[in-house]
């Protein structure tokens, strides 16, 4: 009786320290170990948005098509395609091939005009093998960096006239690495000098999958945008249940 | 990115690191290696490793690629990139893939000897100075053969993966002349070699005392090799890499040998305990006063190695490093409080086996084992983990006072961040704050870096980007080396005023 106990004890401590062990803190990218359907884990959903929010399916884009990008691409320079003043082909996504996506999933609330909710747009991108989301990840890094730090539009509907400016730094959590890019919208004087749009676009890359979050709130004028401390605060819950 | 091709590749590394036959290696922007030379120490510097490049490189983009181990025997390995002429188009990232199996097999052979470690010193300092049975306890005795085994397997083990380890190989190389002729040559590979011959002598002395109980010669021998046991992990970890190593290396040996007798002995203690064994009664008090004073050695010795590993404080919480230790200290206290009522419980006059509370004692020595197992899994993590003061960078946040008169910012104040304030590329964020406490845009905002004082270098212009009204940022900010620089910051609060500041911070 003793002698079982203490075997199970002893079994129990060493599977204890080798899962110890193994979690080293130093999350590391598992080869190929993303699916479409498992990388979706990673996605914020109403439960981590809020109450008064919900999900919706964007994959057809059924939304508006005044800044219309592919549903399976990554975003590199959002709204870039409305800009007056950039000159050359810097575009506002990317599609990589050899990727299957998951589609895209907005959550946010039903009316962003009444509540101070974030709205997040996102959708993973999969590929084979991690060499493949590599060089995915490299070309959505290239077609980023050229992606103007501020411009212009002056057409359009109220809700995309006015003057945006980019800024992007590093990101890295659990393992994930790519970037958060800052996209701060003030609108004309005439049209609204009270608030400001704050988008975070965070892209990540890890062994085959490549994720990215749109993260998109109003702000007041005077107020600190913060979309990116939220969004990391809410990637940092999300992106651990898919180790 | 340069016009002519270069002839060399130098890394400098700020530790003395151990190069494999592979360690440096070129790829094309294709991802097709190019044969490059060697790597090698460049003389007098174990930091420094050089690797000559092929004579003729075509003009595109190649990737560097390096895997080095540590002077704390762990792999390091990055890969950077760098052009001739013009970039290549798209590069394939080809980093040195390593197979996760070494790297797991290494760390089970980690924790495997800290286990048999344990077992063995406490179970031999248990069976010389805790047990009283005129009996050879086998049960205990079958306690110490187990941990003898069990070091002997880890240690082995962690030789033979060494090479697989540090060359990203397969572990099919293990066993290979090169391999085992390569990890002769570390200093790893010898330690764990004088671990192997340590243990040899121990047990033989072990067993010779065990049959005379009065052969002082295999006495003094088992005590020196017990004493010398843990400087083969000291020599070889975190102790013997930074300041202070001729004080951290005994320090962390202690560390190492009193963790061995307090948790190695309660688990000897815990067999006998619920075995109901004879001489459990007299084992009781005498290990409960061997383990306090082992448990102040490990407080005090933790102290130190904590305050060497991590630095300050905000380094606890803001590294992985940090985070264990928050975890192990947490593991610890939780035993503290069993092993204070258990001590409590023992120092009782009545006879153990009659006292109400002696199902609990079992109970509790039990989980306390199991306890000292997961403290001593994290104290294996922790070993594989960059230490807090080496991987934590405290972050440049500072607030500057406007001057008077600032105009309509007038009792405003502007803050910087800086991220990560390290050498390389980093992003500074400015704030203007007016005095009501909201951010607001100024007509211009510009800043300059320049080195610290002593310096004669110029200033460079830093570009500056709005983001929201009232912030600023500079999202390519290089660092060109680590030391004392200067934000020069100049804010036109108004058409007509404008507020020079400065920043003075130290880049890691």
């Amino acid at each position: 009786m003793m002698t079982t106990r203490l075997v199970t004890a002893a079994l129990a401590g060493v599977v204890l320290a080798g899962c110890l062990a193994a979690c080293d803190g130093s999350p590391k990218p598992k080869a190929s170990s993303y699916t479409v359907q498992s990388v979706k884990a990673g996605f914020i959903t109403t439960g981590d948005l809020g109450a008064g929010t919900i999900q919706v399916d964007d994959s057809d884009h059924t939304g508006a098509h005044i800044i219309y990008t592919p549903p399976d691409s990554v975003p590199t320079c959002p709204y870039v395609q409305r800009a007056d003043d950039v000159t050359g082909n810097v575009p506002p996504a990317v599609e990589l091939p050899g990727s299957n996506s998951t589609g895209r999933f907005v959550v946010g609330p039903r009316d962003p005009a009444k509540t101070p909710l974030a709205t997040v747009t996102q959708g993973a991108l999969v590929f084979k093998t991690s060499a493949l989301a590599d060089n995915g990840m490299n070309q959505v890094d290239t077609e980023t960096a050229k992606c103007p730090s501020a411009f212009t539009i002056l057409g359009g509907p109220p809700v995309i006239i006015g003057n945006y400016t980019i800024n992007s730094r590093p990101f890295e959590l659990n393992g994930w690495r790519g970037f958060a890019q800052q996209l701060v919208h003030t609108f004309p004087a005439d049209v609204d000098p009270e608030t400001y749009d704050d988008l975070v676009t965070v892209v990540v890359h890890r062994a085959n999958a490549i994720l990215y979050i749109g993260y998109a709130q109003t702000k007041k004028v005077g107020d600190r945008a913060d979309s990116a401390p939220k969004v990391r605060a809410a990637l940092d819950h999300t992106l651990k249940r898919l180790g | 990115m340069t016009a002519q091709a270069p002839r060399q590749v130098t890394l400098r590394f700020d530790e003395a690191v151990t190069l494999t036959s592979d360690s440096v290696q070129l790829f094309d922007a294709d991802g097709h290696p190019v044969a490059a030379g060697r790597a090698n120490h460049l003389a007098g510097s174990g930091g420094a490793v050089a690797a000559d490049l092929p004579a003729r490189l075509d003009n595109g983009t190649y990737v560097v690629s390096w895997r080095v181990v540590s002077a704390d025997s762990h792999v390091v390995s990055g890969a950077f990139q760098f052009s001739i002429g013009s970039p290549s188009p798209a590069v394939v990232s080809h980093g040195q893939q390593s197979s996760a199996l070494p790297d797991d097999v290494r760390k089970t052979a980690d924790v495997l000897a800290y286990l048999g470690f344990v077992l063995v010193v406490g179970g031999v300092v248990f069976l010389a100075f805790v047990w009283s049975g005129a009996d050879g306890p086998r049960r205990v005795g079958l306690v110490v053969a187990t941990g003898f085994a069990v070091l002997a397997v880890g240690t082995s083990l962690a030789f033979l993966v060494q090479y697989p380890y540090a060359t990203a190989g397969s572990l099919g190389s293990a066993f290979s002349a090169t391999a085992l002729h390569s990890t002769v040559l570390t200093g790893l590979g010898w330690a764990l070699l004088v671990r192997l011959a340590i243990v040899a002598l121990l047990a033989g002395a072990v067993v010779v005392a065990a049959r005379g109980r009065a052969h002082v010669p295999a006495q003094v021998v088992a005590g020196l090799a017990l004493v010398a046991l843990p400087f083969t992990w000291t020599l070889t970890d975190h102790s013997h890499v930074g300041a202070q190593r001729w004080l951290a290396i005994p320090v962390g040996s202690l560390h190492l040998l009193a963790v061995g007798v307090w948790l190695g002995g309660l688990i000897p203690l815990a067999v006998s305990v619920l075995g109901r064994l004879p001489g459990t009664e007299l084992a009781l008090p005498r290990f409960s006063r061997i383990a306090l004073p082992s448990f102040a050695v490990i407080l005090l010795t933790g102290l130190y190695q904590t305050w060497r590993q991590v630095g300050t404080l905000p380094a606890l919480p803001a590294t992985e490093f940090g985070r264990l230790l928050l975890i192990k200290l947490g593991g610890i206290v939780l035993i503290l409080v069993l092993a204070s009522q258990a001590r409590r419980f023992v120092q009782r006059s009545q006879p153990l086996t009659e006292r109400p509370g002696w199902p609990w004692l079992r109970r509790s020595l039990a989980v306390e084992g199991m306890l000292g197992v997961a403290v001593l899994a994290v104290a294996t993590v922790m070993v594989n983990t960059s230490p807090a003061r080496a991987s934590y960078t405290p972050p440049v946040h500072t607030k500057l006072a406007l001057p008077r008169p600032s105009g309509p910012l007038d009792g405003g104040h502007v803050e910087i961040r800086l991220t990560p304030a390290k050498q390389g590329l980093n992003v500074a964020d400015i704030y203007i704050v007016a005095a009501d406490g909201a951010l607001r845009a100024v007509p211009e905002v510009t800043a300059q870096l320049a080195p610290g004082r002593r310096s004669a270098a110029p200033a460079e212009t830093i570009k500056l980007d709005p983001a929201e009204p009232g912030h600023y940022v500079a999202d390519t900010m290089s660092i060109p080396y680590a030391g004392v620089w200067q934000l020069l910051l100049y804010v036109h609060t108004s058409e007509f005023d404008e507020a020079s500041l400065l920043v003075r911070f130290r880049a890691h």
